[in-house]
């Protein structure tokens, strides 16, 4: 198709510049895009703006939406053209002229003065978010400021001031208190509102010094001075073990890996400490339990000595300076008791303590007495000797009998067996007489002691030597209170219907007090493995360290014991 | 070719962020720590100390977008990295966490983070989503075009009502001048048309009408065609029904291209500030943990 295109451009003056071309192509073509065959700059005008093409002898003007040709002042995308019409291109004015022979199309072109004027709209409408006020750096920026001033200028600025961070917390405003990373433990709780009394100086973790500030009154009753844990306390951090702010809070870690580090190889780890065993596991190596046994007992020192055994050493016995079978007490037919045949019970005598840990101690009075009565003298069934010194027994023996003999009264056995009568009221006797029943007294007396210490009565239970005639030597009984003092062990939590005493305590088959009846470690380890419970050990309880043992050297800190735990959270 | 940015290099960034959050996930679970896990552990530590980093860089993309002369990899690239390590980032902060949160100025922190990432997500998908809406309602036009083409458009219907009684170009005027699209933020979003017209009744008066996507001028022109018996007057009217059609095509296409620029900007609007006020917190955080050690 060929098209012959004269441009009209005005100038000043009205004169009129023609500048004539010839195109040959398969159309026509008008648009900005640089093949157009009439290209305009004009950014209103899309790439593709309209085309004519001759089709047989008609020329037909197509639009490509959303362009519009306006055709002799009509909008249209669709039109047929004829000599003479006026179309309107974006900003060219095209007329349609009489094409000479052998070309297609003739037209002049020429620009719309009028639309020149691209008037844009009065007021463009804002149609972007920065033109209708959003804005990101002021916010950026002012956000940034109160996230840094809020969350630590302020509350920093108010810890060096005086009452500063009080004051913020009673204003509502952050304070030093949203730093905390969590909550504080119970025992601490009352702390929370003064971050500083652990933070001391900024910058700084926590001392021992911020701990002791609380706890140096209390920590030695639980922590013997010389103790190793109490040395390390000096060359360790408490906030190593004790960690705080931290989900789930608890303050003592029950990590048994913790332990291992010193304990794994107390050789090189504690070199200056002597006796302290390997150990990596409970269920796995543990040593066989050490009781703390008192002993001495013969060898007759006031206080006996304390004595750590093995419970494995063979031939290990107790030396209480007891005689007690427990089988005998433990008979199922039961024994023969003051009120008649009663079979009895472990606890007939071990009387749990209050916190069911332990046991009350054993005594006499307390335990022995209901059934083992101390009386001597049939006459006087309410009489009996005084569970004592050996002497004050004979004295006691001696001031009965005398009393009787010289009142008068005639002993029943002394007169079925001896010429010895009484005859009169001592009151009454001669100075001589009275000697002499006094001395009778004394006879049977002795005769009686003998009875009383070797026969019937003290050598039931105690080891007695006689010393001479009038004297006797009455080993006294020390029994072990505490076999297992490093160990916290709660007999509450164990003694069961399913767990009776027998479970691990073999009484009911021992013949003599001397047996030591605290169970070995294989018997807790029926049920408890170590922090490993994997494999073998699968379905048992799971034991750390702590489970049984107390780091800082107590069976019950103090911080366990309830009272000290309500005193610590009410006061501190 | 164009290449998403997140194809970008065979996803390369992609699999360096997957194999962060992996690792950091499997040290998470191997490292068992004396206390419960939290951001003092020596893992704790790591990744807070790596997170700590990627926010900082994360944050520089701002800067290094700006800088057009910089050599120091392709914007494209850093887009890329940006949006992978960005969500890599939620991991290896979640773990540094040790899940432990609470009303303090380090949770803060994380959920300002939690949010600047979840903008960002949302960038993403405003980004894979409006592009190509954007462009086939623009067919190759800027908005500044069809503005200048709506105003020719007035112009000439302006023209063509001088030639007519005078209701009409009070209508053509004031619906030029009534035109209401965006102003508001939701207004932009929405794409709303909230245009006005003053149109002469059949008794004369003339009287406001909304005229939302030129509904009612439209209208009132049809009727007035309907009206007309002269044959000049009917053929002006309708060369006016025709332009006015023209203007609600362009007039909807504006409106909805606002509406498309303002979706793939609006996350911006948060992302940029809230990242802001995270880096604000990041600091606080940072410094507050060490000062009450």
């Amino acid at each position: 198709m060929r098209t012959s295109i004269k441009f009209l451009n005005r100038g000043e003056g009205g004169a009129v510049e023609v500048s004539s071309r010839l195109h040959e192509g398969e159309a026509f073509t008008f648009g900005r895009a640089t093949d157009q065959v009439l290209q305009t700059n004009d950014s209103r005008v899309p790439l593709q703006h309209s085309r004519i093409v001759a089709s047989g002898r008609r020329l037909v003007l197509r639009s490509k939406a959303p362009a519009q040709a306006v055709v002799n002042g009509r909008t249209t995308r669709d039109a047929v053209l004829e000599v003479g019409d006026v179309v309107q291109l974006g900003p060219y004015v095209l007329r349609v002229l009489q094409a000479p022979e052998g070309v297609d199309l003739a037209i002049t072109v020429e620009e719309d003065r009028r639309s020149d004027a691209k008037a844009s709209p009065a007021a463009a409408p804002a149609l972007d978010l920065a033109g209708v006020g959003l804005r990101k750096r002021p916010w950026s920026w002012a956000l940034f400021a109160a996230t840094l001033f809020l969350g630590l200028l302020l509350p920093w600025a108010a810890r060096n001031a005086e009452n500063g961070n009080a004051l913020l917390r009673a204003a509502h405003l952050p304070s030093d208190r949203a730093w905390s990373s969590g909550p504080l433990h119970s025992a601490h709780a009352a702390l929370g509102q003064k971050c500083e009394s652990c933070h001391v100086r900024a910058f700084e973790q926590v001392t021992n010094g911020a701990c002791l500030d609380c706890h140096a009154a209390n920590l030695h009753q639980h922590v013997p001075a010389n103790h190793v844990s109490a040395v390390s306390l000096a060359t360790r951090e408490c906030t190593s073990c004790h960690v705080e702010h931290d989900e789930p809070g608890d303050l003592v870690n029950k990590d048994q890996r913790l332990c291992l580090d010193c304990h794994a190889d107390p050789k090189k780890s504690m070199p200056t400490v002597q006796g302290m065993q390997q150990i990596a596991d409970f269920g796995r190596s543990h040593p066989q339990f050490r009781v703390s046994m008192l002993d001495g007992v013969g060898a007759g020192s006031a206080q006996p000595a304390v004595q750590r055994v093995l419970l494995d050493t063979p031939g290990l016995r107790e030396r209480s300076g007891l005689k007690f079978p427990h089988d005998k007490h433990l008979d199922a037919k039961g024994i023969k008791t003051p009120d008649g045949k009663k079979v009895m019970g472990c606890g007939d005598c071990h009387v749990a303590t209050r916190d069911g840990h332990g046991f009350e101690p054993i005594k006499m009075e307390g335990q022995c007495a209901s059934c083992h009565k101390l009386e001597f003298d049939p006459a006087t069934p309410d009489r009996t000797v005084p569970h004592g010194k050996p002497a004050e027994v004979v004295q006691a023996l001696i001031d009965h009998y005398s009393g009787r003999y010289l009142a008068g009264y005639p002993d029943r056995q002394a007169a079925a067996d001896s010429s010895r009568t009484i005859s009169l009221p001592s009151l009454e006797a001669s100075p001589a007489a009275r000697a002499r029943m006094l001395g009778n007294a004394r006879e049977r007396a002795l005769v009686v002691a003998k009875d009383v210490f070797e026969r019937r009565m003290c050598a039931d239970c105690h080891v007695v030597e006689r010393v001479d005639r009038e004297e006797w030597r009455v080993q006294p009984v020390k029994l072990t209170q505490q076999w297992m003092p490093a160990a916290n062990f709660d007999h509450a939590a164990h003694g069961t219907s399913l767990t009776p005493c027998s479970t691990c305590h073999a009484a009911e088959k021992s013949r003599e007090a001397a047996e030591i009846l605290m169970p070995g470690i294989k018997v807790c380890r029926d049920c408890h493995a170590g922090g490993d419970t994997g494999g073998e050990h699968a379905g048992k309880l799971a034991s750390t360290c702590t489970t049984c043992h107390g780091f800082h050297g107590a069976t019950n800190p103090l911080w366990q014991q309830p009272a000290a735990r309500k005193a610590l959270r009410a006061g501190l | 070719m164009h290449q998403s940015f997140l194809q970008y290099r065979g996803k390369r960034y992609l699999w360096i962020g997957l194999a962060l959050c992996v690792v950091a996930v499997l040290a998470y679970g191997w490292h068992a720590p004396l206390s419960p896990p939290n951001g003092g552990t020596w893992l704790g530590y790591t990744l807070g100390t790596i997170g700590a980093l990627l926010i900082l860089w994360l944050t520089a993309l701002g800067v290094r977008k700006r800088s057009y002369s910089s050599t120091l990899g392709t914007v494209q690239g850093w887009v890329s990295a940006h949006v992978y390590l960005g969500l890599a980032l939620l991991i290896v902060a979640t773990l540094h966490t040790g899940f432990q949160f609470g009303w303090n100025v380090h949770t803060l922190a994380y959920v300002l983070m939690v949010f600047v990432i979840g903008s960002g997500l949302f960038g993403v998908v405003m980004y894979l989503r409006f592009p190509e809406a954007m462009s086939s309602n623009r067919s190759g036009q800027t908005r500044a075009q069809m503005l200048q083409e709506i105003a020719d458009l007035d112009q000439r219907a302006l023209r063509i009502a001088a030639n007519l009684p005078a209701p009409f170009a009070e209508a053509i005027g004031s619906n030029r001048d009534r035109t209401a699209v965006g102003g508001s933020a939701l207004a932009i979003l929405r794409a709303t048309d909230a245009s006005q017209v003053s149109l002469a009744g059949e008794d004369g008066v003339v009287r406001l009408q909304a005229n939302p996507a030129q509904r009612a001028i439209l209208d009132w022109l049809g009727r007035e065609l309907a009206r007309s018996t002269d044959a000049e007057r009917t053929r002006r009217v309708d060369e006016l029904v025709n332009l006015m059609a023209a203007r609600r095509t362009l007039l909807r296409r504006i409106v909805q291209d606002a509406r498309n620029v303002a979706w793939l900007q609006l996350w911006l609007y948060v992302h940029v500030p809230v990242t802001f006020a995270l880096l604000g917190a990041l600091v606080a955080h940072v410094v507050s943990v060490f000062l009450y050690w």
